[in-house]
């Protein structure tokens, strides 16, 4: 029996742990991209009410937001298999599943989570944005369009960014889920360093640093960009 | 220049305007006058399409246009040669004071950058803040932010500006600076319709004196002949409670 706590070797396994934070962050990246877009594209559809579209997204907020990630991930990753088999039957196409690397499930099952919280964050923030903004925007003849994206949309970033942020956080979190669908990222790469040595405590203690260091430096990215936002806000220019 | 007939708006079982009738030439200073509800602030909007009537056709310079074939274009037109002052400024909040004048300039005349700066500029110096021109509206007063307001309204080049309440939200410090300011854009003469119970206004600048209570103009003409010698009775209670207002709030 060796040492309770094997510090060296903690350190050892270091490296190779962390070369595998490129996996996590990339896929965090692309999800949180694609989640921020959806989100978006979800938030005017229902701030804007608009028909067959607006019932359709609430159901798929639901959805998103009834269920545990874990389990999307695995809905995803069987789930996509599935239908592309039952379109190749309708269509007589012939896509093929098996080029598609599971990343890619991941980086879906990911966005389609995260792009839950992101739309109602972001439609919160439009609706907090005063009426009144529009209206002068009307009222100088801009058109709803020029309205949304110089002045509203603006605004209500401004007002979002900070839950944004979390939610990137979150998602950057939650992508040590999907080393259960066979993707290798860092916490996949911990616990294979961790089976080769029964010290499953040491190197997930590496895994844990790895990720808080992560959340720190994001953390404090968001604080700079909220910062910058905000600078019209009176409130921030002490 | 200006035509409005039979306009009428209602919210939902409130009748709001109930068939105006109005015609304003060129030049003139328009006050709008009449107790809370009668309809001053939506038939002002009316006139900038903020809120669309129900029944009834706008004449603004040529362009036309009717409530119940409104289309964008129509409104765009109409919108294009009139512009509002706001009660509470509704300036762009995340813009500065010189790009919430420039804004109608770049995305609606499609000026280039240097002229819409330039002209904005301008229009900063007219209401005696271009040393304001990169302040955000959070950081100005109450006063500056609604002379702002003017610059911005100027800029749209309107044939009509429309003032709501355009001193109300103030602190009394700051009302005679924007009363100053729409003096003298009053004088360049640029045709003016304005709600306000700035009885100050009303009787040193206005050339007719609109009275609205209920949704019909009750009483129409110019200050002296309105004031001195109203033709109905509620004209003369709605003018004494105005008068008694004042005289306490002094």
């Amino acid at each position: 029996m060796g040492k309770v706590f094997d510090l060296e070797f903690m350190i050892s396994t270091v490296p190779e742990i962390i070369s595998y934070l490129p996996v996590t962050l990339k896929i965090a990246a692309c999800s949180g991209i694609i989640a921020l877009l959806l989100g978006f594209g979800v938030a005017f559809v229902r701030y804007f009410n608009i028909r067959i579209l607006s019932p359709l997204c609430k159901l798929y907020l639901s959805f998103a937001r009834g269920t545990p990630a874990m389990v999307q991930l695995l809905v995803a990753y069987y789930g996509i298999p599935v239908f592309l088999r039952s379109l190749n039957e309708q269509l007589g196409s012939n896509l093929s599943v098996n080029g598609i690397p599971a990343s890619v499930f991941a980086v879906v099952a990911l966005s389609l989570n995260s792009g839950a919280f992101m739309s109602e964050t972001i439609r919160s923030a439009m609706l907090s944005v005063d009426a009144g903004q529009l209206e002068a925007c009307y009222s100088v003849n801009m058109t709803t369009r020029q309205a949304l994206f110089r002045v509203v949309l603006p605004q209500a970033f401004t007002v979002a960014l900070p839950p944004l942020g979390n939610s990137f956080i979150s998602l950057l979190k939650e992508t040590s889920l999907i080393f259960n669908i066979s993707v290798i990222e860092m916490m996949a790469a911990a616990k294979i360093v961790g089976s080769r040595s029964f010290r499953f405590f040491e190197v997930y203690i590496v895994v844990a640093l790895i990720y808080w260091g992560c959340c720190i430096v994001l953390e404090y990215l968001f604080g700079c960009w909220e910062k910058r936002v905000r600078r019209y806000e009176r409130r921030a220019a002490k | 220049m200006i035509h409005i007939k039979n306009l009428k708006k209602q919210f939902g079982e409130n009748e709001i305007l109930r068939g105006i009738n109005l015609d304003i030439r060129q030049g003139e200073i328009v006050t709008m006058i009449g107790p809370s509800g009668a309809g001053k602030t939506t038939l002002l909007r009316a006139i900038n399409w903020l809120d669309a009537p129900d029944e009834g056709q706008i004449e603004l310079n040529g362009a036309a246009i009717d409530a119940k074939t409104a289309t964008k274009k129509q409104i765009s037109g109409l919108r294009g040669k009139s512009a509002m002052v706001f009660q509470h400024y509704n300036l762009f909040r995340n813009k500065s004071a010189l790009e919430n004048v420039t804004q109608s300039l770049l995305c609606v005349k499609k000026m280039n950058k240097q002229d819409a700066i330039l002209r904005g500029r301008q229009l900063l110096d007219r209401v005696g803040l271009l040393n304001k021109a990169d302040a955000y509206p959070d950081f100005l007063s109450g006063g500056q932010q609604q002379r702002v307001g003017i610059a911005r309204a100027l800029a749209v080049d309107p044939d009509v500006i429309l003032f709501d309440e355009p001193t109300s939200a103030l602190d009394p410090e700051w009302v005679g600076e924007v009363l100053t300011v729409m003096n003298e854009i009053a004088k360049d003469g640029m045709t003016m319709i304005v709600v306000s119970h700035e009885m100050r206004f009303v009787r040193s600048v206005s050339t007719r004196v609109i009275l609205l209570d209920e949704g019909v103009i009750l009483e129409d003409g110019a200050p002296e002949q309105l004031f001195c010698h109203p033709q109905h009775e509620r004209t003369r209670l709605f003018l004494r409670q105005a008068h008694l207002g004042m005289a306490a709030g002094e």
